[in-house]
């Protein structure tokens, strides 16, 4: 008997019919619908409203995301699934039917397998409906022009369905099994819903690879418009497996369906079909786990040779074919000279590459090629040269390179999925594409693949190139410089790259490109994008000579500053999605930039929208084309996944040309590059692919800053959020830049670096000036250029070029010691007017710093007429030695309205709000004007008072709870693991978490501090966690104790009344609104109430009353004790009558008796002194 | 040429034991029979395993000469079945539920299907509803839908399970006639404890008590059995309480001050001044033969009808 298809679609269609007539269908359908199209909305909006501010937020674009967001999508069908098949046979029962439909010609399978058809179809119809119609909004947006809605990717959209289909399908199978095995549709439902809670844990919580193993979810990538495809890499073999399990389902389903047929389908097909399902099932798997641990297996190669001494590549010369249907065929010869004498000559190169001739020096030696890792038996003296020539052809592997990444992407977990936006194949050979990228070794480098990304011991390797590139006739490649067009023969096109200055890497870009560009300051330029992505770029046609303008100025500056740009061409290149946008080694640094080449990646720039339909920006100054030129400037500073141009060109100048060797090499790398930025563009910008691990958290964190900070750009509160992090100053602390070890902890060293890089950076540009910082840059690239440089070569060529960069900075890379600075009030007057009748402002302070190491520190100043433009200024840094104090002096023509004083790198670790007097104008003050600094011998006073922080060694917490090593964040910017910093020894609290469990540490400009103003702070609790401030008070007698509160937490009574107030209307009626609400909410969350403090001396306690409720913003009297000399304790228990346990710091004052002439700063003293901030 | 329905030696115990039938021997070809005896005796299970729902544990069982056991698709084909619960999907209108019925039959193409759809509506009555839902149909519609569904793909065997149960006279009465009518030209199989069910038009019936055949005939030949044991009486009300004491009593009519009763004569013979009913309906027939000795001395031979 065959099967009747006529009767399974009968069946189908029936079911299909029967769904219909379901209410919960319709219900499921309308919440799917609903929260897809929520989901969509919000992709939509926030890509169309944010994209044109940054690059990284241009790559959430929805033509890309539905890979992404197709977990989701799908997990929501199935449970919808679920809830319909759940009751196959007990809906018929339940109609009283089954017995008519048993009596049936139709087999037990075409049954089944008809409403298999039936249920997967009805449900899954939804999607190609929820996703048709986006693509109708789509469509309809791009030909009305409207602000929001695009197309999605087809070909993703092609994966999806089918994807979601074999889910539904596999799915809905293993619920009619469960169905017709179980009987009871509750115990189903219970089953699948367990099942669907356990794959939905799966694609949660375990890592990313293998949900495609083991879940029936769809395993999509990000999707393309230049390399589009519906499936990843061997996908089609998993999907078809899941058709062929839901087969054998069914049959095992049909063999128990309570009803005789023929059993000519028996039990044994399924066994067959299921045992052919798990066969591609596990070829699947295989050859998924192949390419997630195949960089493990090469690694270990590379690993064992790592510590082999290699050559030093002089050039490369040499043709490299690229057929597109066929793979590459390289002809080349390498110049190795090596220093010290080899018995082997080991390089790198692609696997996929298939060696066919080699000889080196006119010989043909022996030589293996596996693993990426040729090694050449030959014998080279120091100082010998080897040339090696080498014939090969093949595909390059994909997945090849950055074998000591220090976090495998393969590896990562759901939260961390957003490093896949960064891309993930090292080069892409395909016939419309093809990228062959340094990292992918498709041409020969010297050495293992191991060490990478260290320049201490592995700088970059400089060479020679002539190498003529030979591709299809339609190409365009991009490559190091200029190319130059020797012929075209046949259906190939023949290029030479032969840059006039030496490159550390090859990268080719090639393909049916479109291309725009122009000649600016004798530099060709060039675009080379996908010439379906067109729209943005026709955009910002206008801003055309505006941008040669801008672009010309950046390399005239460096010209006429000594340091050329050092090729003759500078070509940016749209890449597809997928080529990883990253490297390896510790720092997993960006790769988008390469000799010559930019990468511009299509989820970026191509991605965004922009819109240039309002009049406003004609009616700026400069018409259109400058607002485009600064809109572009601004959207790609703020690109935060490697493909910042300004860095990118930076490095171009810099490290492309010469880099540090030896100690400390990778700080100095990292600040010449930082510095070269500064000069070049006076931006900068952070990348690295270790926070992509956290992105959701990151970005939520840097929204929340955004409407704070709105003097900073999108980059700089990105910068600050990620370095500003209590761990990294306290590695800070510990670590000098040249003690840096990336190994440990990789991510926190980038950070670290950026922290003290950046604000030496800083301290150079501001004490040396521009002019003299490219002075330095040009000198350096000048004499080392191909060559490299230690610390003490950076020292002595600053020396000769008379440039004073010891006394700036003293031994910058060595110090681990950091300056401490206190502040006084500033102090405004009026000084007599200037020649011309305008009136000047004289402002004055006092810094000192309490610390023996010297520091540098500004100030920035808001001033301005007050119905006039008021503007931000700045000083100059200004270098205070340790235990020392300087005056600053500021002449505006206006009073000044605020001031922060800026550490570059101290123990203060944030900016210092100044307080500020108002002048009275009508006394004008005839003294000379004051502008810079000048020596002082201010300091604040001496007094007896032992105060104890929470920052001191005197406070102590006890507590046996575990401190949590995340938490998971769901918020503003998306959701994610947020990694708990610890400050200072204790977890650091985020505000957003609410109240925490266990004793934290929060900053609080007003809270008790010498330096850094932070408190202990834990939610009220049962008794069991205790802070302790012990001190050691020098001599018995009368002693006044006081206990801190920052004003945040006091005043208690008072505030509750004004609540009450705020909520009571003047009719006596509740007048609730959201301003109530969030005082409230901050009230409650901030109330102290009794504290349970006892004082501890000799073992034993002495309870001490101390109500929160009524307590005074600052110092509060706990009492007066007299005391013996010798240490003294006092206890503060989590157990309090209010929501909260504040510990900041606590004062032993003596009252009468013998004085200490220690000194010790006292809060009132502060304020009344130095006025750093006033508490009452 | 076989008959359309034939069991041999048909046996079945169930899973606990319970012997629901045994050694069943019947043969059924065109025409209307019925399937009689108490509640209980087995007639749902012999039913169940005629229609392929449930397989018989010993002997043998053919439709239209398809084992039921062996190729129960090829039964089905030949096969409608109105089950004793016909229920059907109450969102669905009366001709949606027969296109999938007759889809699920076979019928694949549309035009046949929607006159096999016009066809069999018009012969159970309900071209007029063929448009209402189902849950809007009353008991009788349902029934005849019942009726629709098992003849939409024409087979050549008609299992009806207690049609009438539920039902008002009249419908009952159309309900008789249309089975009638099918049975003229193919086998209507008709099981019920309702004698009056089985109208003129039935070929034979089939007596089954505590799982076997105790009788199959026409049903002449069970009026035949009955003659001389039906008697009529006509009693006081005082005398009513001793008759139904003693006999079992088929029917009880009031005439003026008499009470005239109908009834089925104990071993002793007929009561005193009881007039012999010479022509017994067939109700009387079943109910004397159901009482009869025969059924717990011996059985009768079987009879191929």
């Amino acid at each position: 008997m065959k099967l009747s298809i006529s009767m399974i679609s009968a069946v189908a269609r029936a079911e299909i019919v029967c769904t219909r007539r379901l209410g919960r269908y319709w219900l499921f359908s309308l919440l799917a619908l609903l929260s897809c199209i929520l989901m969509f909305a919000l992709y939509t909006l926030s890509h169309d409203l944010t994209s044109s501010q940054a690059a990284t937020l241009a790559a959430n674009s929805p033509r890309y995301m539905i890979g992404v967001s197709s977990y989701f999508m799908t997990m929501l069908f199935l449970v919808g699934a679920l809830f319909i098949a759940f009751d196959v046979r007990a809906r018929d029962v339940r109609e009283r039917i089954s017995d008519v439909l048993d009596t049936h010609p139709f087999t037990n399978f075409e049954f089944l397998i008809g409403k298999l058809i039936g249920i997967a179809f009805v449900v899954w119809i939804p999607i190609p409906l929820i996703i048709f119609s986006f693509q109708i909004f789509g469509a309809v947006a791009i030909v009305m022009e409207l602000p929001i809605g695009q197309l999605i990717e087809p070909w993703s959209i092609l994966g999806y369905l089918w994807s979601s289909l074999t889910a539904l399908f596999l799915w809905t199978a293993l619920i009619i099994l469960l169905s017709v095995m179980l009987k009871n549709r509750f115990l189903v439902a219970l089953v699948g819903g367990g099942l669907a809670l356990l794959q939905f844990w799966i694609a949660t919580s375990q890592p990313v690879y293998l949900t495609g193993l083991t879940t029936i979810l769809p395993n999509l990538e990000l999707a393309s418009d230049i390399l589009p495809r519906a499936f990843p890499d061997h996908e089609i073999i998993r999907l078809i497996s899941h058709w062929i399990f839901a087969l054998s389902l069914i049959i095992f389903a049909a063999r128990l369906y309570p009803r005789r047929d023929n059993d000519l389908i028996s039990p044994l097909h399924g066994l067959i079909l299921f045992a052919i399902a798990s066969v591609a099932l596990t070829y699947f798997s295989y050859n998924h786990l192949q390419t997630v641990n195949q960089s493990d297996k090469w690694s270990t190669v590379h690993k064992a040779k790592s510590l082999e001494p290699f050559g030093d590549m002089q050039s490369l010369s040499g043709s490299i074919e690229l057929d597109r249907s066929e793979g590459i065929r390289i002809d080349i010869a390498l110049e190795i000279f090596t220093d010290q004498e080899l018995s082997f000559l080991i390089l790198t190169l692609n696997p996929g590459i298939e060696i066919t001739q080699l000889k080196v020096n006119s010989v043909s030696p022996k030589w293996t090629h596996q693993d990426g890792l040729l090694e050449i038996e030959y014998q080279l003296p120091a100082q010998g040269t080897a040339l090696i020539s080498l014939e090969g052809e093949g595909k390059p592997d994909e997945y090849f390179g950055y074998l000591n990444t220090s976090y495998n992407f393969m590896k990562a977990l759901p939260n961390e999925v957003e490093i896949f936006f960064l891309g993930y194949k090292t080069s892409i050979f395909h016939r419309e594409y093809v990228a062959m990228t340094p990292g992918g070794h498709w041409l020969p480098s010297t050495g293992t693949d191991l060490p990478h990304d260290d320049p201490r011991s592995r700088p970059n390797d400089y060479f020679k190139l002539d190498l003529e590139v030979i591709v299809p006739q339609d190409w365009i490649v991009a490559g190091p410089g200029k190319s130059e067009l020797l012929k075209n023969e046949g259906d190939f096109s023949h290029y030479r790259f032969n840059p006039s200055n030496p490159i550390p890497q090859i990268g080719l870009l090639a393909s049916s490109f479109k291309r725009r560009g122009f000649e600016a300051a004798g530099i060709h330029f060039e675009v080379l994008y996908w010439p379906e992505h067109e729209k943005n770029f026709s955009l910002f046609e206008p801003s055309g000579k505006k941008l040669k303008e801008r672009i010309g100025e950046i390399f005239t500056a460096a010209q006429d500053s000594g340091y050329p740009y050092p090729y003759e061409a500078l070509t940016v290149v749209e890449t597809p999605n997928i080529l990883r946008g990253y490297g390896g080694g510790w720092r997993m640094d960006t790769t988008q930039s390469m000799p010559g080449i930019m990468m511009l990646r299509e989820n970026s720039f191509p991605a965004a929208r922009f819109n240039f339909d309002s009049d406003v920006y004609e009616e700026q100054e400069g018409g259109l084309a400058v607002a485009q030129v600064k809109i572009l400037e601004r959207f790609f500073e703020n690109d935060f996944s490697g493909g910042n141009p300004f860095t990118g060109l930076a490095r171009h100048f810099s490290t492309f040309q010469t880099s540090a060797i030896g100690e400390g090499a990778h700080a100095i790398n990292f600040i010449i590059e930082d510095m070269t930025s500064m000069v070049l563009s006076k931006k900068r910008g952070y990348f690295s692919a270790h926070e992509f691990q956290f992105a959701g958290p990151l970005r939520g964190q840097v929204i929340t800053s955004m409407p704070y900070l709105k003097h900073l750009s999108i980059s700089q509160i990105l910068i600050d959020t990620i370095t500003d992090r209590p761990s990294v100053w306290d590695r800070a602390l510990g670590n000098s830049l040249a003690s840096l070890e990336p190994q440990d902890d990789p991510a926190q060293v980038l950070n670290v670096l950026t922290l003290k890089g950046q604000a030496i950076t800083d301290a150079i540009l501001g004490g040396l000036g521009y002019d003299e910082s490219e002075r330095l840059i040009s000198g350096l690239v000048t004499r080392f250029r191909g060559e490299h440089f230690t610390a003490e070569d950076l020292s002595s060529l600053a020396n000769e070029l008379a440039i004073e960069l010891e006394p700036l900075l003293g031994d910058w890379l060595h110090d681990t010691a950091l300056p401490g600075f206190l502040v006084s009030s500033s102090k405004t007057i009026r000084l007599k007017d200037d020649q011309q009748g305008k009136p000047r402002y004289q402002t004055t302070m006092h810094v000192r710093n309490d610390e023996p190491a010297p520091g540098l520190a500004s100030l920035a100043y808001q001033w301005g007429a007050r119905k006039g433009n008021i503007r931000w200024d700045g000083t100059r840094p200004y270098r205070i030695p340790g235990k020392s104090s300087i005056e600053i002096g500021i002449v505006t023509s206006s009073p000044i309205h605020q001031i922060y004083f800026q550490p570059s790198l101290s123990l203060n670790r944030e900016n210092i709000p100044i307080q500020v007097n108002r002048p009275n104008a009508r006394n004008q003050r005839d003294l000379p004007p004051f502008n810079g600094s000048r020596p002082s011998d201010w300091q604040p006073p001496l007094t007896s008072d032992i105060v104890i922080d929470d920052l001191d060694q005197g406070f102590s917490i006890e507590s046996d709870r575990l401190i949590p090593a995340e938490k998971q964040y769901n918020g503003p910017g998306g959701s994610g693991r947020l990694k708990i910093d610890m400050d200072q020894g204790l977890p650091q609290h985020h505000a957003i978490f609410g109240n925490p469990e266990i004793w934290s540490r929060a900053k609080d400009d007003r809270s008790w501090g010498k330096y850094r103003r932070t408190h202990a702070l834990v939610k009220s609790g049962e008794g069991d966690q205790y802070a302790t401030f012990e001190a050691k008070l020098p001599h018995a007698g009368e002693w006044r104790l006081s206990y801190y509160l920052a004003p945040r937490f006091a005043n208690g009574i008072q505030k509750k009344q004004k609540l009450d107030k705020m909520a009571v209307s003047k009719k006596g009626q509740e007048s609730w609104n959201g301003g109530t609400e969030r005082a409230r909410a901050i009230y409650q969350q901030n109330l102290v109430g009794q504290f349970s403090i006892s004082l501890l001396l000799d073992g034993i306690a002495q309870k001490i009353e101390f109500d929160g409720n009524v307590a005074t913003p600052g110092w509060n009297d706990l009492g007066d004790f007299n005391l013996p000399a010798g240490k003294i304790s006092l206890r503060i228990s989590d157990d309090n009558s209010g929501a909260i346990v504040v510990a900041d710091a606590i004062r032993w004052r003596p009252i009468g008796g013998a004085q200490s002439s220690e000194r010790n700063l006292t809060q009132e003293q502060v304020v009344g002194e130095k006025g750093v901030a006033k508490i009452d | 040429m076989l008959p359309n329905i034939e069991n041999k030696q048909l046996s079945h115990t169930y899973k606990g034991g319970n012997r629901a039938l045994s050694d069943i021997n019947l043969s059924f070809d065109r025409g209307l029979f019925g399937l009689l005896g108490p509640n209980g005796t087995g007639k749902s299970t012999l039913m169940k395993i005629l229609c392929t729902l449930l397989m018989p544990t010993e002997g043998q069982v053919s439709i239209c000469g398809n084992d039921v056991t062996i190729d129960p698709i090829a039964v089905r084909k030949q096969l409608g079945y109105l089950p004793q619960e016909f229920g059907a999907w109450r969102n669905y209108r009366t001709e949606e539920v027969l296109d999938i019925l007759a889809r699920f039959s076979g019928i694949t193409d549309n035009r046949l299907r929607r006159d096999a759809i016009i066809r069999v509506l018009d012969e159970v009555g309900l071209g007029a509803v063929a448009d209402r839902k189902v849950k809007k149909l009353s008991g009788g519609m349902l029934r005849r839908l019942g009726i629709a569904q098992a003849l939409i793909h024409e087979p050549r065997v008609i299992i009806v399970d207690e049609p009438t149960v539920g039902l008002d006279p009249e419908e009952r009465i159309r309900f008789r006639n249309v089975l009638s009518d099918l049975g003229q030209d193919r086998t209507v199989l008709l099981s019920t404890h309702i004698v009056a069910d089985l109208g003129s038009a039935c070929k034979a019936i089939a007596l089954l008590n505590a799982g076997r055949i105790v009788f199959q005939g026409p049903p002449s030949e069970l009026v035949v059995a009955a003659t001389g044991r039906v008697f009529q009486s006509s009693i006081t009300d005082a005398e009513l309480d001793e008759y139904e004491e003693k006999y079992d009593l088929v029917s009880t009519n009031l005439s003026g001050d008499k009470i005239i009763v109908r009834g089925i004569a104990d071993k002793n013979g007929l009561p005193k001044n009881a007039d012999l009913v010479t022509e017994p309906t067939l109700e009387e027939s079943y109910l004397a033969f159901m009482t009869s000795d025969v059924l717990t001395e011996n059985h009768p031979s079987e009879k191929r009808i």
